[in-house]
């Protein structure tokens, strides 16, 4: 199980520090990443999830801060890391994929240069051997006309074809992990099957782990092997897939499955969640879900109910499943 | 599921409009946004119409409600001819039609009370409401707002608030037929579920007729009758809403079903797939014959030379295909 472990996350911290007040976006989340699995992050807007992951390298602008808790990669912990030695990991060992494909591009470079580039940099090849390998990544991305697509710069590109260099750039230092950040969000659904198929055959054939960052629940069910689900900043739940979609356990992750139409049902009617995600200056006391939960009792106004572990590795946040454990 | 009995509300005909594409004075070609579209909405239902970016779906609610000038095609309303209204008539039908739009950041303007946003268009109409404050009251509690939110500007509001403040201003004028251009496309899920059952209950108290527009095919099916897919500017296929997703006719409908995620692990690994190939062309540079048929994987010979027109399959089920049509 300890090999098998790729990133450990332990109580991560990330506050920003506005003048409104302070922004606690992910307030002490800890979570393991398996070596080759697919593991999803899901969450509304504000959820802090695409922090989350971008804490994972550091990448946090100010007046943003992590200001607490531990990650290990392989080992080694990424926080107390000078940055030199991180500059080497971000983008060889842990590669991002972004949600739009045309701000991750510099417009000035053609897509061969940029991918060749990321070779560079990290020393695994040299410039020659580096456009080599340009032709065949662009291939492994299914991109059409790979030589010709190799020297069009971003522009000549379409939306699909702009987030497969984008792939293109984070497989070609053959990554242990990738982050992808909402991939197909500015996609259309035709475009956005064929770039979630990629990336499963991807993980495959380069033999690595990804991490999906999504909001869209149908995304999840599609790819993940296991998911978690965050809520005002803090982990929900966490299960394999199909415990979470047969047997929700978390009253929020209930509630959010209930509140998307499936186009394969007959449905008469959604439940909607009443109320909206909480102001994350002020956060609610106690558990965060508690005034939009149809099952909060006296003590999820008080306490903030810890992650506890129950079956089947399942994890839960939530004081009607950590009563009967303890 | 069909509602209405024949009533049409809104009669569509051939309708086109081409933006031109301007190389300095010079025009060079045409997006052809809305290219030869034809249906009708019957009152008190929803026609969803539902595509992918740049397949016309939203010029066509703009066109439909005259906010576009058509370069052909006609559009009858309740019996009027849309296009050839001006003046008090023109008045008349921005009262009976109204649009709520997708993204309520734009939409609402940041310098006016909702109050103010509120009484705008009752005042521009001159409508008979007695205290108006009284009467804004109480849309606000219609839509789940209340009277304390009256003197704040719609930056204190949450995207979901301000859809609802949209919704209110659009039904402030009583109107009969309602345009809603992806109106949850911009809210999480938890809120858009709020949204759209409050949109349903409307419609069942006021018989309101709503053409919903979006590329969410879980939204369009959840809200719908009919639906309507269109692909680069056509109507490709149109149908009962539980018809359409159980029979898709189309092979551009049964693929975007086939490659739609569906939030349930066990049906959406199992299911069979049709992922298509490529990325819609541009609306510039049309293929010949069916616009599909480059990334069709039934194209036939015919689908190459010839167009094939949106037919009767059967009963209420319209399909645009050499292989169902059959030629």
């Amino acid at each position: 199980m300890a090999d098998n472990t790729l990133l450990n996350v332990e109580e991560l911290k990330v506050y920003f520090y506005t003048y409104a007040g302070v922004v606690k976006a992910v307030d002490g989340v800890s979570f393991d990443v398996r070596r080759g699995e697919v593991f999803s992050i899901v969450g509304e807007t504000g959820s802090g999830k695409s922090v989350t992951s971008r804490a994972l390298t550091r990448l946090i602008p100010s007046p943003g801060r992590i200001v607490g808790g531990r990650i290990l990669f392989e080992g080694k912990n990424l926080l107390e890391m000078p940055e030199e030695e991180l500059r080497k990991i971000r983008g060889k060992d842990i590669a991002y994929i972004f949600q739009d494909p045309s701000s991750s591009l510099d417009p000035l470079f053609t897509s061969g240069y940029q991918i060749a580039e990321t070779m560079t940099v990290h020393a695994t090849a040299d410039w020659k051997n580096a456009w080599k390998r340009v032709i065949e990544i662009l291939k492994d991305v299914a991109m059409p006309d790979p030589h010709k697509r190799a020297k069009s710069y971003p522009h000549e590109l379409s939306g699909g074809m702009k987030q497969r260099v984008v792939i293109g750039i984070s497989v070609s230092n053959k990554p242990k992990l990738i982050i992808a950040d909402e991939p197909t969000t500015a996609l259309d659904v035709s475009v956005q099957a064929q770039i979630l198929k990629l990336l499963l055959d991807l993980r495959k054939k380069y033999d690595t782990t990804v991490m999906l960052i999504t909001h869209n629940l149908g995304v999840v069910a599609e790819v993940s092997d296991r998911v978690l689900v965050m809520y005002a900043g803090r982990v929900a739940e966490i299960a394999d897939v199909y415990s979470l979609f047969g047997e929700p356990l978390h009253p929020y992750t209930i509630g959010l499955l209930k509140a998307v139409p499936n186009p394969l049902k007959r449905i008469e009617r959604i439940e909607p969640i009443p109320g909206s995600v909480p102001d994350m200056i002020n956060v609610p006391s106690g558990c965060r879900f508690h005034p939009r939960c149809p099952k909060a009792m006296d003590i999820c106004k008080r306490e903030q109910p810890p992650l506890v572990q129950i079956r089947g590795g399942r994890s839960v946040a939530c004081w009607l499943y950590a009563e009967k454990n303890s | 599921m069909s509602k209405g009995n024949g009533d049409i509300l809104l009669r569509v005909e051939e309708l086109k409009k081409w933006f031109p594409v301007k190389k300095l004075v010079f025009t060079v070609g045409h997006v052809r946004a809305v290219d030869g579209v034809t249906f009708n909405i019957r009152r008190g239902e929803t026609l969803g119409i539902v595509g992918e970016s740049g397949c016309g779906k939203t010029t066509l609610g703009r066109l439909v409600l005259k906010l576009l000038k058509p370069d052909s095609g006609k559009i009858m309303f309740d019996g009027i001819d849309v296009n050839t209204l001006n003046g008090k008539r023109l008045l008349e039908f921005r009262r009976r039609a109204q649009i709520v739009f997708q993204d309520p950041y734009s939409s609402l303007n940041p310098r006016m009370t909702v109050l103010e946003i509120l009484k705008e268009p009752i005042e521009t109409h001159k409508m008979n409401v007695g205290s108006i404050e009284d009467y804004v009251v109480d849309l606000l509690e219609r839509v789940g707002l209340r009277r304390d939110h009256l003197y704040r500007y719609p930056h204190e509001f949450s995207g979901g608030q301000r859809q609802r403040i949209a919704i209110a201003r659009a039904l402030s004028l009583k109107p009969e037929f309602m345009v809603l251009d992806e109106p949850t496309s911009a809210l999480d899920v938890s809120v858009q579920a709020q949204i759209l059952n409050m949109l349903k209950k409307f419609q069942e108290e006021e018989r309101l007729t709503y053409m919903f527009i979006t590329h969410d095919l879980g939204v369009v099916k959840y809200m719908s009758h009919r639906i309507a897919v269109m692909y680069l500017g056509k109507i490709v296929e149109l149908g009962p809403a539980d018809e359409l997703f159980e029979e898709p006719l189309h092979p551009y409908t049964k693929a975007l079903l086939s490659s739609i995620p569906i939030p349930d692990p066990i049906i959406t690994r199992k299911r069979e797939r049709i992922i298509l190939r490529g990325e819609p062309p541009s609306p510039i540079n049309l293929p010949k014959g069916c616009r599909f048929h480059p990334r069709c994987p039934y194209a036939m010979e015919v689908c190459k030379k010839e167009e094939p027109a949106l037919e009767r399959i059967s009963g209420e089920h319209f399909a645009a295909c050499w292989l169902v049509s059959g030629k």
